[in-house]
């Protein structure tokens, strides 16, 4: 049902049980709040990609949450329990590997909705700092994914964790943490565990609920292909909404439809596992998502990863701050637009370049 | 302020963030660059013999068992053999020579016994590695299993679809322009990309 203003009179006159068994609920926890007015444009696919992200971070959590009880995060079984997983555990392979495309997902459809939000200008005033907030989540999950790679401890994580601590040590004090004497007597994989399955996942969950918060606050951000209201910052009065649940509804849809494409994908080509890691050697590579850093480090050495990732999250942090156009529709923002491109196809062509390389030209430099 | 006026200010905006850029990155680069792996050296003669493993567990090709031979090779002229069969070692080293890389790994896997099992519990970042397993593929043919995984899925995909179809926004973005056009008149560029 499209309502247009006050979504209080949403279907008055259905009143069946469920019905009823909502207004008991929602006399004591208010559920009712969800309902309030979103504009209809925020219901297509490319502005619930938000919301696509989310449901990949659900099945991340739920999967993970089966993984931890057979996971051993020692450093002398941890390898051995990822293959119990794969070959002994009912399901097991078919959870880990969901949990893998998951994570791939979740990368993919965040790094998505940040385009989005960039072509259509959505970080722009009073939006800053929801997008400061998705730029961490950004973070966040690229940690997560590098976390997760270690964890599996054969070659390729070891390798990773290799590069990690290089560069802790190239940040001095602030990468005090990936240092391995910062609690010398733990292995540091036991760490990274704590950090992937509480402190990363945390943090994700605390800045989901901000950012939600912050949408409901400013409202979804206007299309730039309609028009707005006087403000030019919200959609105009006359754009038919749809409450809320409605918009939770579809991305339900879209969260239900992903898990099916995930799966199918864990089905087919579920993630292997690498051979035991052994110290001194670099016969890997990492995974894509860190591709265009590892092209920089076979350019100028490890600080070519510590500085591209450090530049590359500087320019989204600072972009709202820098764009002050006030246009949001493309066509009127052709600097933005030809920046954004250049550092966009600078990473692909990276990203390919990395993929072309055989993993051997990447050792003993 | 007009539109050629803001793009102007716009481009030196953004002009000046890409010079701020380029200075930074050049006061920070060494003069010579750092690399993460450094030449993997070590004189540990039980971890030179795992070096050798590992590099067969990944590349049995021509490549991996050279890089193993010169592992090999460092692991019987080290001064540290401590815990390392050197005689298996050296009949290891033969088994290369001759390519039976099967007979190799094991060898190498077995000169290394005493040394391993000495090991301390890893901490920091040690690896922890007694023994060097292969890589495990991700599968092989299809279960019962998988099919089942496989059905549930393809299920899940099409109930989603057809949800997400169920509850499309009633109005597209032409239908949507169309509904606002008497407030805002429509700008010929913007209409161009609602018909696209």
């Amino acid at each position: 049902m499209t309502v247009t203003g006050d979504t209080s009179v949403v279907e008055p006159h259905r009143r069946g049980r469920a019905r009823r068994a909502i207004d008991v609920v929602d006399d004591r926890l208010g559920i009712r709040a969800l309902e309030y007015p979103v504009p209809e444009h925020g219901n297509k696919l490319t502005w619930s990609l938000g919301g696509v992200t989310v449901a990949s971070l659900v099945i991340l959590i739920v999967t993970g949450i089966v993984l931890v009880q057979f996971y051993n995060p020692v450093p002398e079984a941890a390898n051995q329990s990822v293959r119990d997983i794969v070959t002994h555990v009912w399901g097991g392979r078919f959870v880990r590997s969901l949990h893998f495309w998951s994570a791939q997902a979740m990368y993919v459809t965040a790094a998505l909705h940040m385009i989005r939000v960039f072509l259509t200008g959505s970080y722009k005033k009073p939006r800053e700092a929801n997008w400061l907030i998705g730029v961490a989540m950004f973070g966040l999950v690229t940690l997560a994914v590098f976390t997760g790679t270690v964890l599996k401890w054969d070659q390729e994580g070891y390798e990773a964790l290799g590069h990690n601590l290089e560069l802790g040590k190239l940040l001095g004090g602030a990468g005090l943490w990936f240092s391995p004497d910062f609690a010398d007597r733990v292995p540091i994989l036991v760490r990274l565990n704590s950090a992937h399955v509480v402190i990363i996942p945390g943090l994700i969950l605390v800045l989901v609920i901000l950012h939600a918060l912050l949408v409901k606050k400013h409202k979804i951000s206007p299309h730039p292909a309609l028009p707005t209201d006087e403000s030019g910052e919200q959609a105009p009065a006359a754009e038919p909404t749809e409450p809320f649940t409605h918009h939770l509804r579809r991305i339900t849809a879209f969260g239900i439809a992903l898990l099916g494409i995930l799966g199918l994908l864990s089905v087919v080509f579920p993630p292997g596992l690498g051979a035991s890691p052994v110290a001194g050697i670099e016969v890997t590579k990492p995974p894509w998502n860190f591709w265009w850093l590892f092209t920089l480090e076979n350019w100028v050495g490890l600080n070519g990863i510590l500085y591209g990732e450090l530049v590359f999250f500087a320019v989204l942090v600072i972009l709202p701050f820098v764009d002050r156009n006030p246009e949001r529709y493309w066509r009127r923002r052709p600097v933005a637009m030809t920046l954004g491109l250049l550092l966009l196809l600078f990473i692909i062509a990276l990203t390919i370049l990395m993929a072309v390389t055989p993993a051997k030209q990447h050792m003993g430099m | 302020m007009s539109r050629m006026d803001r793009e102007s200010a716009e481009l030196r905006r953004w002009s000046r963030l890409v010079v701020v850029f380029g200075v930074l990155l050049a006061a920070l680069s060494p003069a010579s660059p750092a690399w993460a792996h450094g030449d993997g050296e070590t004189a540990e003669g039980y971890q030179l013999v795992q070096q050798a493993l590992g590099h067969l567990a990944h590349d049995t090709g021509h490549t991996g068992v050279m890089d193993a031979m010169e592992k090999v090779d460092d692991a019987l002229n080290t001064d540290d053999q401590e815990g390392v069969d050197v005689a298996l070692l050296t009949r290891a080293q033969g088994a290369l020579d001759a390519d039976r890389v099967s007979e190799a790994r094991a060898l190498l896997q077995q000169s290394i016994t005493e040394a391993v099992s000495g090991l301390k519990p890893a901490t920091g970042e040690e690896t922890g590695t007694t023994v060097v397993l292969l890589p495990l593929r991700g599968r092989g043919g299809l279960t019962g299993q998988d099919w089942g995984f496989g059905s549930a899925s393809l299920l899940l995909l099409v109930v989603g679809l057809a949800l997400a179809v169920r509850f499309r926004p009633h109005d597209n973005l032409r239908q949507l322009r169309r509904q606002l056009a008497p407030a805002v008149p429509p700008r010929s560029d913007e209409s161009a990309e609602v018909r696209s």
